[in-house]
């Protein structure tokens, strides 16, 4: 029996360098891209008319900070803002997904993004983070991330328990307690993350992983260990988006949150843009090509980020 | 289930505080003989005041962490060093409404200059104190960093409570944590440097002061309204709740601030 425990009932999503088709082509709904960056109301969310009912989340890593003024206070008025580095957008599902369930509202819209300045680009560069050209996730021969403009918007209320949408169905969360700006070697805080999302779940069930993939040496590595040390020899299909659409900070969680609810409903795994060849030691079976079609059900999807970060979401299809 | 508050430590312009259900400590800037205030509202913070072995990293952190960390210390060595408590269940929750923006200026300051400092744009993220937690106390539970604005800290001790009410987490630490100087002093006519942070440890068991029934944006009834205090920004709320807590009162409290309020229960 389906799990459900919060539908989501909207969502859309935005890539403005074009990226984002080579994902949603894969599905046979599109993805509405049609949201301006930090706009609620152009998303169509309905905003609030009693706002005790109704939350609004923003998910960033760095506010409204623009090129022109990249120093600028995280709070925004009205607004609960997560700032979880780069698992924000997901660290923010699971906010609204509690504050859903705990009754403090009816209804949760979550936005994520943030502006790819040169205050970011420079930051990324200087850490050595950015790879040659476009991110390669889980490639044996990635060297770094691409870093994309991306915004998203989701609405979320609680499953009456027969839901027609895509569904929340658990979360998990952990910290490495391990390094400030590098992921642990050994995948084991990953590892703890899934592990908590999967309470009450058969692992068999998991038909797809969308991984964080950001194609650096390191956290795909550390992403294949923790999915080896969780699914044993033969984990799930994997995927990544951020070889079409880059890494887009704030919104990448959320972003890969609603690819996984399509992949979920529509039983169809799009195709990892950039890589071709994978690694011997923790082989993953990573989809690329072409989009490979499964059976419709849960779909994990996974996030990590500095300071230890790490999130875990199963997201299900709604009843037929 | 009720959540209970079994260590509590704050850094403020007044000095440090820690406390637990045996006592409270208060220690002024001058006993620790720290020299003049700096551009961030209180002396440069040094590690020997909060830990009792040497501690290199702590220099290197940008202001936030350093305020952060340290009053999470105070609160970790009152409870005994986390003693009982399994580190892997430590969750967090964080709280501030200026987040990291003095880094960012340093770190800009860098870029514009043509060599943007790594060292420094690793801590231009808000929940980097968190990380800088996490590694120092070995906690792997779950960490959320949230604003509120003005009512950052309240949001986030709630949250806290809401965690253990919901066993979504056997302990908490909470840290709401401000650091203005400089760069913040853009922000308008009337700032002054500031830096303080709370930290509020909270568990499913044992001895504490109890805390529960969160509400969010709801009216405020019977409860107790609490006043922002002097502590600003996110660490708004901190001080005037702080005698509640400590000589624990049976009473609701209630935080408002623009169209955001917090509520619970103190037993």
């Amino acid at each position: 029996m389906l799990k459900q425990l919060v539908e989501i009932i909207a969502m859309c999503a935005q890539a403005p360098d074009g990226g984002l088709s080579a994902v949603d082509s894969a599905f046979r709904t599109r993805i509405p891209a049609h949201i301006e960056t930090g706009a609620l109301q152009a998303a169509g969310v309905p905003l609030p008319i009693d706002g005790s009912r109704y939350r609004a989340y923003f998910a960033t890593t760095k506010g409204w900070a623009l090129d022109d003024n990249p120093v600028k206070p995280l709070a925004a008025p009205g607004l609960t803002v997560i700032s979880n580095a780069c698992v924000s957008g997901a660290q923010a599902v699971i906010e609204a997904v509690d504050a859903l369930l705990d009754g403090d509202c009816d209804l949760a819209a979550v936005n994520g993004g943030d502006a790819i300045t040169g205050f970011i680009r420079a930051g990324f560069a200087s850490l050595k983070a950015t790879g040659s050209g476009r991110a390669r996730p889980f490639d044996r021969e990635r060297d770094g991330l691409t870093l994309g403009t991306g915004d998203a918007t989701i609405e979320l209320r609680r499953a009456g328990g027969n839901s027609p949408y895509p569904c929340v169905v658990s979360y998990g969360c952990s910290n490495d307690a391990n390094h400030i700006s590098g992921p642990s070697q050994d995948g084991s805080g990953l590892a703890l993350a899934i592990l908590r999302a999967l309470e009450g779940i058969d692992p068999r069930e998991i038909r797809a992983i969308c991984a964080h993939g950001t194609a650096t040496v390191y956290n795909d590595a550390m992403e294949a260990r923790a999915f080896h040390a969780v699914f044993g020899a033969s984990p799930p299909p994997v995927f990544g988006i951020k070889g079409a659409i880059g890494h887009t900070l704030g919104a990448a969680g959320l972003i890969e949150v609603i690819v996984s609810a399509l992949v979920a409903t529509e039983g169809v795994i799009p195709p990892t843009v950039g890589f071709e060849h994978g690694e011997g030691e923790f082989p993953l079976d990573v989809v690329h090509g072409e989009p490979r079609r499964i059976e419709p059900g849960y779909v994990l999807t996974t996030n990590s980020g500095f300071g230890g970060m790490n999130t875990a979401i199963v997201v299900g299809p709604g009843k037929p | 289930m009720t959540a209970r508050l079994i260590a509590y430590g704050r850094v403020s312009p007044a000095g440090l505080l820690s406390w637990s259900p045996g006592g409270v400590r208060r220690t002024g800037w001058d006993q620790l003989d720290a020299g003049p205030v700096g551009e961030f509202g209180t002396p440069p913070l040094r590690a020997k005041y909060f830990f009792d072995q040497p501690f290199t990293k702590y220099g290197r952190m940008d202001p936030l962490c350093k305020v952060a960390v340290g009053a999470a210390q105070l609160a970790v060595k009152a409870s005994g060093n986390l003693a009982g408590l399994e580190r892997d269940e430590i969750a967090q929750v964080g709280g501030t409404m200026l987040g990291c923006l003095e880094v960012d200026a340093q770190f800009e300051a860098t870029r514009r200059a043509g060599a943007p400092s790594p060292a420094l744009f690793v801590y231009t993220l808000p929940s980097m104190f968190q990380g800088e937690i996490a590694i120092a106390f070995k906690l792997r539970g779950r960490c959320t960093l949230l604003s509120t604005g003005e009512l950052s800290a309240m949001t986030a001790l709630a949250t806290g409570i809401r965690w253990i009410e919901r066993v979504r987490a056997r302990h908490v630490l909470v840290v709401a944590a401000e650091a203005a100087g400089p760069a913040a002093a853009g922000l308008g006519a009337d700032f002054t440097p500031f830096s303080a942070a709370a930290a509020w440890l909270l568990t499913c068991q044992g001895e504490g002061v109890g805390l529960s029934d969160v509400r969010f944006n709801t009216e405020p009834g019977d409860a107790r309204q609490l006043q922002p205090g002097a502590l600003k920004y996110g660490a708004g709320f901190v001080d005037t709740l702080e005698p509640l807590l400590l000589e624990p009162a049976q009473t609701r409290v209630h935080a408002a601030s623009g169209s955001q309020s917090v509520s619970f229960q103190i037993n």
